[in-house]
């Protein structure tokens, strides 16, 4: 019995432990973030790298992706409302859920499984490999060389195309309420625009900022724990991205009771 | 590739913020963000259900919001809205603002103009904003209804206490109406639960015997009486008879009758002829009259007349 409870609190320590290093590390990386000086020439080139392979990259199958699950939750939620006699809601249904949750969620999903994971290898392996000594004997800064560009690549990434996928879902949402529901352009973009609110548009920009930072930082965080063994790699790997969707669920979760406070008090 | 990669990455970035910036930029247009609005001040006497954001409704178009909720020195709620102008054409020096709070669903401020050529309503002027309440409307309507209940129940109280007194009016009619109950239930019939008394019933057939009795000798008598009146030699035939006769002998004098009208029309006629004769006679008679008169007058046949002297 002394034991579990020792386990229970041991558990708990380490937990308690390991959340104050992220954040400490998360402040660290806010902190260089605001630092003009980070951004020198080789940290803009790999920025630029990040970008590329994290949102450039993904494109032709984000935008499919888009498209499909744009036209199936338009579709069901479509078929759902008018069901139930409440089609008088679809605007507010697709600016509340399509565009302020599916879209970030989405978007975060598919970054999150091809570049967090790619992230957390990465560095873990640099670890294995001693490149990151490597760096430090060079006196090269890893945050600003590595981590910066990354995180900030990520956030970049997860903003912009969240709000792609808004407007290609929105889009695709117009062609297909028309061919399934009969309905004009002017009844969808009023309904859109009547729903729309700014407020929600700046809580999902800085949700997707928030969401962008964390399932890039946290896997680089992760790989940062890799020992000197190769076995050490999936380890973190696993470790670093089943700690991404926990992030993520909470994000989602402060962001809904955010909102509502909102919608509660402005 | 670097080049390439740069490229490809900065029309990603530039094309997707130009996208972002384009749709913000029409919902802005089309929520009317870059319009320019009038600022109207309303006063309320309380600012009960109103809040920063509450949309102004006109014929059930959303045409503005409140924007800011302020108490003034005198304690009246200020009220600021904000109009885009393409909508200030709607509201009216004699515009009516109205705070509908219905019985369910949240509250509703809306303005109404009946006479839309109204001079413009000024941003300086201050209107009053006026309370509909369905909740205090059907409260008060219901207030009588209550009061009616009220006395209802108490009435149903003390009506059920005084049932349950053991020493109410109420006991009191049930325990009597046990005892007649178990009195009746006790006689043999419901002429003896009528009357009470089993001698009275006695009497009562008695009576009732001697009526039979009654009636039976009256039936008798009555059977007598119709013979005597209706039968052969009876009474009732022999009126019969006898007035026959009187028509018979009725008959004989209305000839008489006759005979005597026709002996008085004759005798009409003659009394005429008589007075004719006598008209005749008193004629003559006056000429003897006359005739005599003259000659009294030229032969003095008679005797002076002597005067009597007392």
């Amino acid at each position: 019995m002394t034991t579990a409870i020792e386990q229970i609190g041991r558990s708990g320590l380490r937990a308690a432990r390991a959340s104050q290093d992220t954040l400490t590390f998360a402040f660290r990386i806010l902190a260089r973030m605001f630092d003009v000086r980070a951004y020198n020439s080789a940290v803009r080139m790999v920025l630029i790298n990040q970008i590329y392979f994290t949102s450039v990259q993904i494109l032709p199958l984000f935008l499919a992706v888009a498209v499909i699950f744009g036209a199936i939750v338009i579709g069901i939620i479509g078929q759902y409302l008018i069901h139930l006699g409440l089609f008088y809601y679809f605007g507010q249904l697709l600016m509340g859920f399509v565009v302020t949750e599916f879209a970030p969620f989405i978007t975060v999903l598919l970054i999150a499984l091809r570049s967090s994971s790619a992230i957390n290898a990465e560095i873990a392996v640099m670890k294995v490999n001693k490149e990151l000594n490597t760096l430090y004997v060079f006196r090269i800064d890893v945050i600003n060389y590595l981590f910066l560009p990354r995180i900030l690549s990520g956030i970049l990434s997860i903003v912009l195309l969240s709000w792609l996928f808004s407007m290609i879902v929105l889009a695709s949402g117009l062609i297909f309420s028309a061919l399934l529901f009969d309905m004009s352009m002017n009844d969808y973009v009023t309904a859109l625009l009547a729903s729309a609110k700014f407020s929600d548009l700046i809580v999902m920009l800085i949700k997707c900022a928030t969401m962008g930072f964390f399932i890039i930082m946290i896997p680089i965080r992760y790989g940062m724990r890799a020992t000197d063994e190769l076995t050490s790699i999936p380890v973190s790997v696993l470790q670093g991205m089943v700690n991404v969707f926990i992030a993520i669920m909470i994000i989602e979760v402060v962001s809904l009771i955010v909102m509502s406070l909102i919608e509660k008090f402005i | 590739m670097a080049l390439k990669t740069e490229w490809k990455v900065g029309l990603f970035i530039v094309l997707t913020v130009l996208l972002i910036l384009a749709g913000l930029g029409y919902m802005a247009y089309k929520k009317g963000i870059f319009q320019p609005e009038n600022t109207y001040t309303l006063s309320s006497r309380t600012g009960d259900g109103l809040s920063v954001g509450m949309p102004l409704y006109f014929s059930g178009f959303k045409i503005g919001k409140i924007v800011e909720l302020e108490l003034s020195d005198k304690g009246m709620v200020m009220i600021k809205i904000t109009v885009p102008t393409q909508h200030a054409k709607w509201i009216r020096s004699d515009s009516k603002f109205v705070l509908e709070k219905p019985l369910i669903g949240s509250p509703k401020f809306t303005v109404t103009t009946l006479n839309l050529s109204s001079p413009l309503l000024s941003s300086n002027s201050i209107a009053t904003l006026k309370e509909v309440n369905d909740i205090n409307d059907v409260i008060q309507m219901v207030q009588p209804i209550l009061d009616q209940v009220a006395m209802i129940t108490d009435n149903v109280e003390r009506l059920t206490g005084s049932l349950a007194d053991p020493k109410g009016d109420m006991s009191r009619i049930l325990k009597h109406s046990g005892e007649l109950t178990g009195y009746l239930s006790s006689k043999k019939s419901v002429l003896e639960m009528a009357l009470g008394d089993e001698k009275s019933v006695q009497n009562i057939h008695a009576s009732l015997q001697n009526a039979r009795n009654i009636t039976d000798q009256v039936g008798q008598l009555l059977k007598k009486t119709d013979e005597e009146l209706y039968g052969k030699d009876g009474i009732i035939p022999l009126v019969i008879k006898i007035l026959r006769e009187l028509v018979t002998n009725l008959g004989k004098i209305g000839i008489t009758l006759d005979n005597v009208t026709k002996i008085s029309s004759n005798t009409a006629e003659a009394t005429q002829d008589l007075k004719l004769f006598r008209s005749e006679v008193d004629s003559t008679v006056n000429s003897l009259n006359r005739l005599i008169n003259e000659l009294d007058k030229k032969i003095p046949f008679k005797s002076e007349p002597k005067i009597k002297l007392p």
